[in-house]
């Protein structure tokens, strides 16, 4: 068989057709415009249906497939038709009414697919739907029912199917919702949306002036279900019928054949007796979902209740009876915006549990994070930020306003993320507060009520972390997210169970991952922040980036999170995410670090942190010296808002130290020259805490420890910290030096 | 997920992993040879082939749900040690990252001294000795764990299975149990082994005719899907026998798919040999009355090198013949697994029409989504 004279263009499409391994056969029937073809198309029948020839519904083992090839190919993909006699009735056939059978053969462009798939592509897609459409029909009920067939829709119907589903009563009945609309007339015909309300509606006098308005936006919704058989049973609707409703005559048979044909007619017959007298300025649409019962869940909904929505075009006077002609439109279901849509649409399970969590800081990164998270119906329950919205923050902001006045408006930062949440169909609360004199008072109920499993801290804010770690404060697992380095690194941080390590045991251990980078390093240690002019006499201080950059890093943190929202139980270890962006944004770099809890040693007045690495350190340095006593210079910070250390790191002791049994004396060779090196690699953020050595048996800190103690905090502005390690544990020495008023 | 079965390219031998409705895995003999281990070399890599195609459990090992060896010769369990755990489940070595077998499916031949017509290669001995060891752990304890399960298919001639009840599987009864768990997705019948019916007739048996004979049905859409006739390398004598004890009943026969015997062998269907009468030896009328009963559109595999028209057996010319005339009337195929292209296995799929071949690319292959896989000039869909 030869195309040779069908156009060029078609004439090498049709050579790739026959060479496909399921093309039979080929023939030109019109080589003009547009080009019609004849294929013998192999449905790939399974064993036993092929070799009696056709499957029990019918489908061939060769089926004769017209296809059309138009003008615009190979723009456009061309159509395919199947043979006039081809049941009709099956689910997956376009629900034309007139002309020959055309099978559906993908959820969106076929002329996209040939783009990327070629013209084999397409007939990979015929193959296996003539495969399918073999199989479809035989499916045992477990799988599932099919839903009815309905590929051409103008309009749409948008209600939360759980909502309508629950409507369904026993008996058989026909209930009435208020709705919206909204028209959008492109050229000749309206298509229309109608909203579903979740509130009931009569049918009262007064509507036909209320419709007669031409500011009207509301309109009605008909819900009818299959109630129960003479028997007593429910109804259920177990034939497959195709969609072929094409006018109200139509639809009330349908509904009867289906049980929700009971209270239907008479309510819209009621209807029609309203608008008897009256024409309405524009036409109103009335929106008529039939939710029959099937004899077993329908596919993807898990429920036998199928939702099959109708719409009806209103102009006054219309005849809505059992003999009415008046066109009916088939219209698409669309779900209104839930928790369960948007997982769905996020790859997750469409389950509707709550994890109820509070982000702190709704600032760009806060604000992306909290979005990013609520588009997958996991939105924070509690949004903190005591600022209002500026015109600046607009620069990376998720929100946007709907206008150029709404963005001069100072709504609280909380309150608008809040509104967006509340938009995506979940609860959210709005908390437009400093949290910190709370928090600061030992109070976290206002942001963490009873339930919280987390607080992401957003903010930013050092004041705001330290002071989350504060002692004797109880509240849930806290992750800190935020960006350093003038954008360039991203910052994550997930407390282990317990808050241990803390917020402030992962940033100092994540200061000595930082330190160990050459390049990160540079970046995050030395970027000072910038003050932006926002107006007169205002500034805010903050790193100027694009909104781009800031996504960049911003939407991995937002990946992880969902992810420690959806587990079940929290990890005993903390966590570390550092994000590192190359500087021209095209590629990050991440470094993941699982951190084992610290090791608590302290007293009532001071808290010792020391990290499990430290631990091990000391352990083994110990052990290597045995019957002397060793030591070395600790690391890390001192929070006196925690009123805290946190040792993460350890000086090894100089060559020039004394180990003896009696005692440790540190050295001093090259100890100046190690500590100025910890503080260039890491800008000063790490340094030296005091020291550490061990004592040989379980003793108190001795007096030479004391007065060495006493002279190391006269050369610094915060405590010293003395670390001794006995048999089995530590003892703490601290001393601190503070101002004293010199009396005359 | 959709019941399928994949037949590696392994020669004459037999490699057939078998993927339930429930997603459970049935490996029946494997034939992993040296040469198929090596990339240089041109053998399919039909090692690497099966791993692709199993499951990890929750500590990151590979396994396979039930391994089914037929009986102890080479070609049907050559590779064993090689790639698959053999001992207790704590021995599992991850640096190995060996195949665990959670159940063993074995003949009762495993409890058998060597004689002179039963001398086993080390991969046989291997098996051996791990189904012994199960068998000890399931005497000792009364339960046995993933892991540690086997099932005896058949009972051995002089009671020394007796007292193995619980995992024994008799001739002629069907099973659906896999892993200690009751799967609707499949039943198989137990057709063979059939002991001799005295010491003297099991010395002419050999471990070919000690071979397990398995009719596997595979569930579609929960009815019955496909039937597959697995007769390991069982010789005529056994395929005689299997017909007379079941031409009464014999449905249980029935197949949409028959991998041939003993690769496509005469000796499955003939007391004569082939390269010393050719087309004067004559066929066993039961023997292939017992492989005949083809269901339509039946598909005869060979698992075994071409079949050509020469004096080798197996694979036989002659054998093809027989099996093509058994499925003529029923319109069916018979096909040699090394006439396909390339290295891929040969896969098919079972659906309630009988068997189809696997779709270029089944993954989640619905009508409404692209299932064209990749090929020149194929791009990638972009997103916007």
């Amino acid at each position: 068989m030869s195309g040779s004279d069908a156009p060029p263009r078609v004439a090498r499409a049709l050579r790739e057709i026959e060479a496909h391994s399921r093309v039979a056969g080929l023939r030109i029937k019109d080589a003009a415009w547009p080009v019609e073809v004849q294929l013998d198309v192999d449905s790939g029948l399974p064993s036993r249906w092929r070799a009696a020839g056709a499957s029990p519904n019918g489908v061939r083992e060769i089926e004769p497939v017209t296809v059309f090839f138009y003008e615009s190919f190979p723009s456009t993909a061309p159509a395919f038709f199947l043979r006039a006699d081809f049941d009709r009735s099956h689910p997956h056939i376009q629900p034309a009414t007139s002309g020959p059978p055309e099978p559906c053969l993908l959820n969106g462009s076929t002329s996209e697919l040939m783009r990327s798939r070629g013209v084999t592509g397409l007939i990979d897609q015929l193959a296996l739907w003539l495969e399918r459409a073999a199989l479809t029909q035989l499916i045992d009920p477990t799988q599932g029912w099919e839903p009815v067939r309905r590929d051409r829709f103008d309009d749409y119907v948008v209600a939360d199917p759980n909502f309508l589903r629950r409507l369904v009563e026993p008996r058989s009945d026909c209930r009435v919702l208020t709705s919206r609309f909204l028209s959008v007339r492109d050229g000749g015909e309206a298509n229309h949306v109608v909203v579903v309300d979740e509130g009931g509606a009569k049918i009262d006098e007064g509507l036909p002036r209320r419709w007669s308005d031409e500011r009207n936006m509301s309109c009605l919704t008909f819900v009818a279900w299959s109630g129960k058989r003479a028997s007593g049973e429910p109804f259920v609707a177990d034939r497959y019928l195709p969609e072929s409703i094409v006018d109200v005559r139509g639809l009330l048979e349908r509904a009867a054949q289906l049980g929700c044909g009971e209270q239907l007619p008479s309510k819209l017959g009621l209807l029609e007796s309203r608008l008897r007298g009256c024409r309405l300025p524009r036409p109103v649409p009335i929106a008529i979902v039939l939710i029959p019962r099937r004899p077993c869940d329908v596919i993807g909904q898990g429920s036998p209740l199928e939702i099959c929505p109708y719409l009806v075009e209103l102009k006054g006077r219309d005849d809505l009876g059992a003999r009415s002609t008046k066109p009916v439109r088939i219209s698409a279901h669309f779900d209104t915006v839930s928790t369960s849509l948007l997982r769905r649409a996020a790859g997750e399970a469409p389950t509707e549990d709550v994890v109820p969590w509070t982000i702190v800081g709704c600032g760009s990164v806060g604000s992306k994070l909290a979005v990013h998270i609520a588009r997958t119906g996991r939105a924070p329950s509690l949004v903190v930020d005591r600022s209002p919205m500026r015109p600046h923050n607009l620069a990376r902001h998720a929100l946007l306003p709907v206008s150029h006045l709404e963005s001069a408006l100072m709504l609280s930062k909380a309150t608008a993320l809040c509104r967006a949440i509340l938009a995506l169909g979940q609860p959210a609360k709005d908390i437009c507060l400093d949290v910190l004199p709370a928090l600061a008072r030992g109070n976290s109920a206002e942001i963490a009520p009873a339930g919280t499993r987390l607080i992401v801290n957003a903010t930013g804010s050092l004041t705001v972390r330290e002071t989350l770690c504060k002692s004797g404060l109880s509240r849930p697992r806290v992750i800190e997210s935020c960006l350093m380095g003038a954008g360039r690194i991203a910052y994550m941080s997930v407390e282990g169970a317990g808050a241990n390590p803390s917020s402030l045991d992962l940033v100092t251990e994540a200061y000595v991952l930082i330190g160990q980078d050459e390049e990160m390093r540079a970046v995050a240690f030395s970027a000072p922040p910038v003050e932006i002019d926002v107006g007169a006499g205002c500034s805010s201080l903050t790193f100027p980036m694009s909104d781009a950059r800031l996504s960049a890093l911003t939407a991995p943190m937002a990946e992880h999170l969902a992810r420690l929202l959806a587990e079940k139980e929290p990890s005993s270890f903390g966590e570390l995410l550092i994000g590192f962006n190359a500087e021209d944004g095209l590629g990050q770099r991440w470094a993941r670090r699982r951190i084992a809890p610290f090791i608590e040693v302290g007293s009532e007045k001071v808290s010792v942190r020391v990290s499990a690495t430290v631990h091990l350190r000391i352990e083994q340095e110990v052990a290597s010296k045995p019957g002397k006593e060793t030591g070395g210079v600790i690391l890390g910070r001192w929070s006196d808002v925690t009123e805290s250390f946190h040792v993460v790191d350890l000086l090894p002791a100089p060559p020039d130290s004394k180990f003896s049994q009696t005692e440790f004396v540190l050295g001093v060779e090259g100890l100046r020259e190690a500590l100025d090196d910890i503080h260039r690699r890491t800008g000063g953020a790490l340094y030296a805490l005091g020291t550490w050595h061990n004592h040989l048996v379980v003793s108190p800190p001795s007096g030479l420890d004391a007065r060495t103690a006493a002279l190391l905090a006269l050369h610094q502005f915060f405590p010293a910290l003395l670390l001794i390690h006995v048999p089995g544990g530590y003892r703490i020495l601290v001393a601190g030096a503070t101002y004293k008023s010199q009396e005359p | 997920m959709v019941a399928k079965t994949t037949h590696f390219r392994v020669d004459n031998g037999d490699m057939s992993l078998i993927e339930v409705e429930s997603g459970r895995r049935l490996l029946i003999d494997i034939d992993i040879r040296g040469a198929a281990d090596d990339p240089e070399h041109e053998t399919p890599d039909v090692a690497s082939q099966l791993r692709a195609r199993l499951k990890r459990d929750e500590a990151g090992r590979l396994y396979v749900d039930a391994f089914l060896l037929t009986h102890p010769d080479e070609d049907h369990c050559r590779g064993l040690q090689n790639h698959f755990h053999l001992g207790p489940l704590e021995d599992w070595v991850k640096a190995d990252d060996k195949i665990v077998i959670r159940e063993m499916w074995s003949s009762p031949i495993v409890f058998r001294r060597a004689s002179k017509n039963h001398n086993l290669c080390d991969d046989a001995k291997a098996w051996n000795k791990e189904a012994r060891r199960r068998v000890a752990n399931v005497r000792a304890n009364r339960f046995a764990a993933d892991g540690d399960r086997i099932l005896i298919l058949g009972r051995d001639v002089d009671g020394k299975t007796d007292d193995l009840t619980a995992i024994l599987v008799e001739v002629d009864t069907e099973f659906s149990k896999i892993c200690g768990a009751h799967d609707s997705t499949f039943s198989a019948r137990l057709l063979a082994p059939l002991p001799g019916s005295d010491e003297d007739e099991e010395d002419v048996l050999s471990k070919n005719d000690s071979s397990v004979v398995l009719n596997l049905s595979l569930k579609a859409n929960y009815v019955e899907g496909a039937r597959y006739l697995f007769g390991g390398d069982a010789g005529v004598a056994i395929w005689e026998k299997i017909w007379g004890r079941n031409k009464d009943r014999k449905h249980v026969l029935e197949y949409d798919v028959l991998l041939s015997p003993h690769h496509c062998s005469w000796r499955s269907l003939s007391w004569d040999s082939w390269s010393d009468l050719g087309d004067d030896a004559k066929v066993s009328a039961d023997a292939s009355d017992a492989l005949g009963q083809a269901r339509a559109g039946a598909k005869v595999l060979a698992s075994s090198k071409p079949v050509v028209d020469d004096d080798d057996d197996p694979p036989c010319i002659r054998a093809k013949r027989e099996y093509e005339s058994i499925l003529k009337p029923q319109k069916g195929q018979f096909y040699c697994i090394a006439d396909g292209k390339g290295d891929d296995p040969y896969e098919l799929e079972v659906t309630q029409g009988g068997v189809s071949l696997k779709k270029v690319a089944a993954t989640a292959a619905t009508v409404g989504s692209v299932f064209a896989t990749t090929r020149v000039g194929a791009q990638p869909l972009p997103h916007g």
